[in-house]
């Protein structure tokens, strides 16, 4: 039984794709491996997931989103957060370029910027808002604004990388 | 729209969003902190991030060596090769003189604390989106830890245990505003205590509020645990007064307080599982 040419395309495309996930969640969640700036660091996994959602639509959007966040939760506090988080940005971003978004790096740039914002605000609301701690003006302006920027630097890399790794590996449809 | 609900695609995403908010609800019931996926992954991928970990603190050990390519390059790399290996030898000490000191720490504590039970952890993770400095432990609840067990090193206060799966825990450390703790310091007996907000957590610093206003609490005094709430054991060190500051809304005043570790500098910690008075 012989793989035809486009099956192992996928195939091999698909595990280097889970492969970057995992190293990525290792560098970013492994203290020391990745540069933090004043104390802020980047969220590497969430243009990861965008640009793997672009690329590859909703399904797989979801199951690398899902893998992500399962990754991304066992450094966090456990209760799947950033696993829901990821699934649905996945899903939402592989949807919108099926539908009504051209997949380009203009749209990646943007659906990433809307994703890592969306994920910092949610977050600075959640823990700091609803927690009602003092200070959250100045964490929002300090960390999480910087955070989302820091973040938005790497989504060039990831989405032009994917894009290579599309064409080394085509699917022929 | 029919179609869009009975597509493959919103079917899969419905089913795992749904598996996963279920095991967020577990995980809220559990009162472990983590979920069924949480602890199925971190049991998985507990490996990777131990490797990982004691990667990160190994390239951080290793000496650099420049190797030129001009005349002198032979006696060059016979010195460089000599450098290195003195290097690698000062390396080896200097991690000596660490565990050394670690657990000569660890045993002073133990013998003044009989009851103490003590698992010994390597921080291996923390999550990227946290500003207060929490950090994941290679240690679970396979190893008898569950939450809210105190995490110290030496006799200096770390924080506490916010999750556990079996195989690895998450630690709030005491720049988390959601820390408190109830502390005396050492001098005067003045009892009060000791939490963060987010201003003070990014410069490191704790505060100790409500101080009367004419608090004998005076800067270089030694802030300790009280046991009040039996989540930490009484007596451990928090850290010293740095400054005392008028508040904000009302007559009283605050501590400010350095914490007694520096903790972007540790690697291994102690978490106590078991101490006489602890709150189950």
């Amino acid at each position: 039984m012989t793989l035809s040419l486009s099956k192992k395309n996928t195939i091999i495309r698909r595990a280097c794709l889970a492969a970057a996930v995992i190293i990525f969640a290792v560098l970013q969640n492994t203290p020391g491996w990745f540069p933090s700036i004043a104390g802020v660091r980047a969220l590497i996994l969430i243009p990861l997931v965008t640009a793997i959602a672009m690329t590859e639509r909703e399904k797989a959007g979801i199951l690398y989103g899902l893998l992500a966040g399962a990754l991304w939760d066992t450094s966090a506090r456990g209760n799947s957060f950033n696993a829901i988080f990821l699934v649905i940005a996945g899903y939402a971003c592989g949807m919108l370029i099926n539908t009504i978004m051209r997949n380009n790096f203009v749209t990646h740039l943007l659906l990433t910027g809307v994703t890592v914002a969306v994920y910092n605000l949610g977050y600075w609301l959640w823990h700091y808002v609803f927690a009602g701690l003092s200070g959250s003006v100045y964490a929002l302006l300090t960390s999480f604004i910087p955070a989302t920027i820091y973040t938005l630097v790497f989504a060039p890399i990831i989405f032009f990388a994917l894009v290579k790794l599309g064409r080394k590996f085509p699917d022929p449809d | 729209m029919s179609r869009f609900f009975k597509s493959s695609g919103f079917k899969l995403f419905a089913v795992i969003l749904a598996a996963l908010i279920a095991g967020s609800i577990i995980s809220v019931a559990s009162r472990s902190g983590s979920s069924p996926l949480n602890k199925a992954v971190s049991v998985v991928f507990g490996p990777a991030s131990r490797l990982a970990g004691a990667l990160s603190s190994g390239f951080n050990d290793l000496p650099i060596s420049f190797r030129s390519s001009s005349y002198y390059k032979r006696e060059n790399e016979r010195l460089e090769k000599e450098i290195d290996r003195l290097r690698e030898q000062f390396v080896d000490y200097e991690d000596l003189v660490h565990q050394n000191e670690f657990y000569k720490e660890f045993l002073d504590l133990k013998e003044e604390h009989s009851d103490y039970e003590f698992t010994q952890a390597a921080i291996i993770g923390s999550d990227a989106a946290d500003r207060f400095g929490s950090f994941t432990l290679n240690k679970g609840s396979s190893s008898g830890i569950e939450v809210n067990d105190p995490v110290i090193y030496g006799k200096y206060v770390v924080g506490t245990v916010k999750s556990v799966t079996p195989t690895r825990c998450v630690v709030n450390t005491l720049l988390n505003p959601k820390v408190n703790i109830s502390a005396y310091d050492a001098r005067t007996r003045e009892v009060g205590y000791v939490t963060t907000t987010v201003e003070y957590s990014k410069q490191g610093m704790c505060v100790m509020p409500g101080l009367s206003p004419t608090t004998a609490v005076a800067s270089g005094g030694i802030i300790a645990t009280a046991g009040i709430s039996g989540i930490y054991p009484a007596d451990l060190i928090i850290g010293t007064v740095d400054d005392i500051v008028d508040a904000t809304v009302d007559i009283s005043a605050s501590a400010i307080i350095k914490p007694g570790v520096d903790f972007s500098q540790l690697t291994d910690v102690f978490i106590i599982t078991d101490f006489n008075g602890q709150a189950k």
